[in-house]
């Protein structure tokens, strides 16, 4: 509804295509549900590959949109391979470490387990796209803090995060991005350049007050104000048109399946089960916080759609495949 | 591990928390100060009009399009005193009251009122040079409509200005806002909604007094859609000056037989449109409702008797109805007495037969046949060719004539109804443009099509949006009549009544028509409207036209030449220019 809010000004094709994707995914739900999730772990490998091969592509041929070459255009239409390879992220790490936990010495899986998860997180940020990048790190850190790895690995590397941060703002970061921090720190230094989307967005949520202003009625969407409103910045026009009611309903909506899927995940008889479980929740957990955070100004722009909510086809059928699969693992456990 | 599984729902519930907590701040703590941010005082929405779109004719030539301009404007707050005012005046020309008055109706006194629009460099340079001394005044750039050639096709263009009370009812879907410019005639109003493009926004920050701080936000606005039409300029040309050189009040129709399209269409005396849109002067106001009604497009909003353009209705009846045939045969002594009154023909035609009552149009001829018909019948095969009905052409302002029935008639229907009805006479009345249609449906073979100006709309983002023919009816069952009919066209022109409309190398078929009027006020004399509609090449058609001139006298003297001119340009790109005389009507 909020999606067809938001594109309702920018003419009616945008929400049939939403609308459909979302159609379209149930019966991946569905069909995910019926087949045992194991099978994933098995491919799992292949599936890493092929999607670092296809994020690598982007670098070469993508076009640009927006200056960042994110998008793949294949068989017909665009997608996202790093929303792909967040997912074949989450099952490679949790088929690795179910299987080698016992085998392999504890130091070895760890430094493995962060090799995988730095080569998507340096396409991604050459792309550049830091905000999906740190995603894949954030991911890791949530699969390893539950696989059981002694903390004492995830504490090293804490600290040579923080040592590296100084080195990373003057060698890794775009300006663009560097300028984003900026005006995050500082929405007003350039209202109508790079504190734009900050100022404009707080300020269509905010004045949605409690009540909001009603179903397609929020003036600084229809008048176009905020750009991204059906995309990126989808939250502001939920904020704005439904009040702080509508926005509490959405986050909590979010929690309960959060904390819905990480008690089926806890649940699950197999190591494999629990940590594909904990990855899918922590990434849309991540994806939630991030979009939210950045629309209301907790948090710097970066380019992360709202789970479910944002339009965009890649990161919808994403997020349905992982419920497909957490829906595989709540059920194989209940047999 | 237990604790880490504890730790991991700590965590995300947390997150959760942040974000509600951080909403409740923005929403509920702050949210009545971001609400009057948004929509109170400080910030005001400007409307940033979009460019209007161009319209082309059918070889992509310019017939609208927009030019910079400047707007001398005063906002009411902080120009109210005397001696600025009266210096203002001076300068523009625009009287001391006229300024006064303009600023007393302003809705509001902090938003500019405009006192001239399209000023010249020379003005604007003395404001300028003395803008101390003239507190209040603006000089802002805009776009202006620019008809590049002026008065010529003018009718079909119509023009544009700022929008009335009725107009931003009409237009309310469109958002179409106070102060905005919209098309007032012609498919300038028509396609009001594409030409318009969508307007963009400026989201400014103003102080208490209203005056902007700082921009916010813009959103550009995206450009009108140009309209590509089906008028061909250099054919418009021909048939203006055709019309214009009657020095009469008229109007031309021309018509592509094969799909609808209206090639040509004029209407005498003309305007210039680009008078609206630099701020119309009274003087020029006052002419423009001058008796001869030069905003008055004749050739959709008047209505004529078609006189004896109408007896191919009427033949299309009789010969579908089987009253007569090809070769039926009538005695014509000049006269006829139906009821206890006596109908005239223009002269003693003798022996004739159906062909050449038509070629030399035969009243008795028609009597005898509209008689054995009835007005009901006639009435039938007139609304079949689209008579009594609006065309549906795609400009506004189209009014339907009348097709007379005895049920409609409130008194009673007498036999001399029938009679005057079956010449094109008495309460019939038509349009140019549907006599257009019909003639073209004549040629055609009975494809009664739908007019049309604008037959494609180019978006700005490329995309093309094209508007096909239509057809409304299709009367090919009628094709061994039509052919008759067609025999009998082109007889007139061969050797009839249109014989002035003849042309070398190319075969005519046309219809003369002598429309009978009462004296009136407009019409002392009781002058008789000039009628010909015509279709050419005879046996593959490619124009059709149907022409009037008001009191021009008998269709084949003043209006079978003009199709001439109009024809033999068309279809050979030479001009001739021909003279009239008397050949029966």
């Amino acid at each position: 509804m909020a999606v067809y809010s938001a594109t309702y000004w920018k003419g009616p094709e945008l929400w049939d295509k939403q609308f459909f994707s979302l159609i379209l995914t149930i019966p991946i739900v569905v069909f995910l549900r019926y087949i045992d999730y194991k099978l994933w772990l098995k491919i799992a490998p292949y599936f890493y590959l092929i999607s670092v091969v296809l994020l690598g592509a982007t670098l070469v041929i993508a076009s640009p949109i927006k200056g960042a070459k994110r998008w793949l255009y294949i068989g017909g239409f665009n997608f996202q391979p790093s929303e792909l390879a967040k997912l074949a992220l989450i099952l490679e790490l949790s088929a690795l470490i179910s299987s080698k936990k016992k085998e392999w010495n504890n130091l070895v899986l760890f430094i493995v387990c962060l090799g995988i998860t730095l080569l998507p997180f340096l396409i991604t940020a050459l792309q550049p796209d830091l905000g999906t990048a740190l995603i894949f790190l954030f991911i890791f850190v949530c699969i390893i803090f539950l696989s059981g790895l002694h903390i004492k690995y995830l504490l090293s590397l804490a600290i040579l995060g923080l040592v590296s941060i100084p080195l990373a703002w003057e060698y890794l970061l775009k300006d663009y991005q560097r300028e984003r921090i900026f005006t995050f720190l500082e929405p007003t230094r350039d209202p109508l350049g790079a504190g734009y989307h900050i100022i404009q967005s707080r300020l269509a949520i905010g004045s949605g007050g409690i009540f909001g202003y009603g179903f397609l009625n929020g003036p600084q969407n229809r008048l176009k104000f905020i750009p991204e409103q059906h995309t990126d910045f989808i939250f502001s026009l939920i904020g704005e048109e439904f009040g702080f009611i509508g926005a509490v309903i959405v986050v909590t909506l979010f929690m309960v399946l959060f904390v819905l899927g990480l008690y089926i995940s806890f649940k699950s008889d197999t190591e494999s089960g629990t940590l594909i479980g904990v990855g899918i929740i922590s990434m849309l957990c991540i994806h939630m916080f991030v979009n939210i955070g950045m629309t209301i100004g907790l948090l710097p722009v970066a380019g992360i759609p709202l789970p479910f909510i944002s339009y965009g086809r890649s990161s919808l059928i994403v997020n349905m495949i992982g419920i497909g699969i957490l829906s595989s693992i709540g059920k194989r456990r209940m047999v | 591990m237990r604790v880490r599984v504890y730790i991991f729902y700590l965590f995300i519930l947390t997150l959760g928390i942040v974000l509600i907590v951080k909403l409740y701040q923005i929403q509920v703590v702050q949210g009545e100060y971001f609400r009057e941010l948004a929509e109170g005082n400080r910030i005001r929405l400007f409307s940033v009009s979009a460019p209007r779109g161009e319209i082309i004719d059918r070889k992509g030539r310019i017939m609208a399009k927009n030019r910079p301009s400047f707007t001398v404007s005063v906002i009411p707050f902080e120009g109210e005193k005397e001696e600025s005012l009266k210096l203002l005046s001076k300068i523009t020309g625009v009287s001391y009251t006229e300024i006064k008055e303009k600023i007393k109706g302003a809705p509001n006194k902090l938003q500019p009122v405009n006192i001239v629009l399209d000023a010249d460099l020379k003005m604007v340079s003395k404001i300028k040079e003395l803008e101390d001394k003239l507190p209040g005044v603006l000089v802002t750039t805009n776009v202006i409509r620019e008809y590049p050639n002026k008065s010529l096709a003018s009718h079909i263009l119509g023009y544009v200005g700022e929008v009335s009370k009725e107009e931003m009812e009409v237009f309310k879907d469109l958002g179409v806002g106070m102060g905005d410019i919209v098309g007032k005639a012609g498919i300038e109003r028509t396609y009001q909604g594409k030409l318009m493009g969508v307007p963009g926004g400026e989201q400014v920050e103003v102080d208490a007094m209203g005056r902007p701080i700082k921009i916010l936000g813009t959103v550009p606005p995206i450009p009108g859609s140009t309209l590509v039409t089906t008028i061909d300029l250099d054919l418009q040309k021909i048939v203006e000056e055709s019309l214009h050189r009657r020095g009469l009040p008229g109007a031309i129709v021309v018509m592509d037989p094969r799909n609808g399209d209206i090639l040509a269409m004029a209407s005498y005396p003309d305007f210039n449109p680009n008078s609206f849109a630099r701020g119309i002067t009274s003087k020029e106001w006052r002419e423009l409702l001058s008796p001869k009604k030069p905003l008055l497009n004749r050739a959709i909003s008047a209505v004529y008797p078609p006189g004896s353009t109408f007896k191919i209705v009427v033949a299309l009846a009789a010969l579908a109805e089987n009253v007569v045939d090809r070769d039926t045969t009538f005695y014509c002594p000049g006269s006829m007495m139906i009821g206890n009154r006596r109908f005239r023909c223009w002269t003693a035609h003798g022996r004739i037969n159906f062909l050449s009552a038509i070629a030399k149009s035969c009243d008795v001829t028609f009597y005898t046949i509209g008689l054995k018909l009835g007005a009901e019948r006639i009435a039938r095969y007139a609304k079949l060719l689209g008579l009594g009905e609006p065309t549906g052409i795609d400009i506004p302002g189209e009014v339907k004539g009348l097709i007379p029935e005895p049920s409609w008639k409130k008194e009673p229907w007498y036999i001399g109804d029938t009679a005057n009805m079956s010449i094109g006479q008495g309460y019939v009345q038509v349009t140019p443009i549907q006599m257009a249609v019909l003639v073209s449906a004549i040629a055609n073979g009975g494809k009664v099509y739908k007019p049309r100006i604008v037959s494609k709309i180019i978006n700005q983002d490329g995309t093309v949006e094209v508007l096909p023919p239509i057809l409304i009816r299709d009367l090919s069952k009628f094709k061994r009549e039509i052919d008759i009919i067609r025999e009998g066209m082109e007889l007139v022109v061969k050797a009839g009544t249109g014989s002035l409309a003849k042309l070398e190398g190319i075969t005519v078929a046309g219809k003369t028509g002598t429309a009978e009027n009462f004296p009136n006020a407009e019409n002392p004399l009781g002058k008789d409207h000039a009628w010909f509609i015509a279709y050419a090449p005879a046996d593959n058609p490619r124009i059709a036209l149907s022409i009037v001139i008001e009191q021009g006298g008998h269709g084949g003297s003043t209006s079978a030449p003009i199709s001439a001119e109009i024809i033999n340009y068309y279809l050979t790109g030479e001009k001739i220019i021909r003279g009239g005389g008397w050949q029966g009507d």
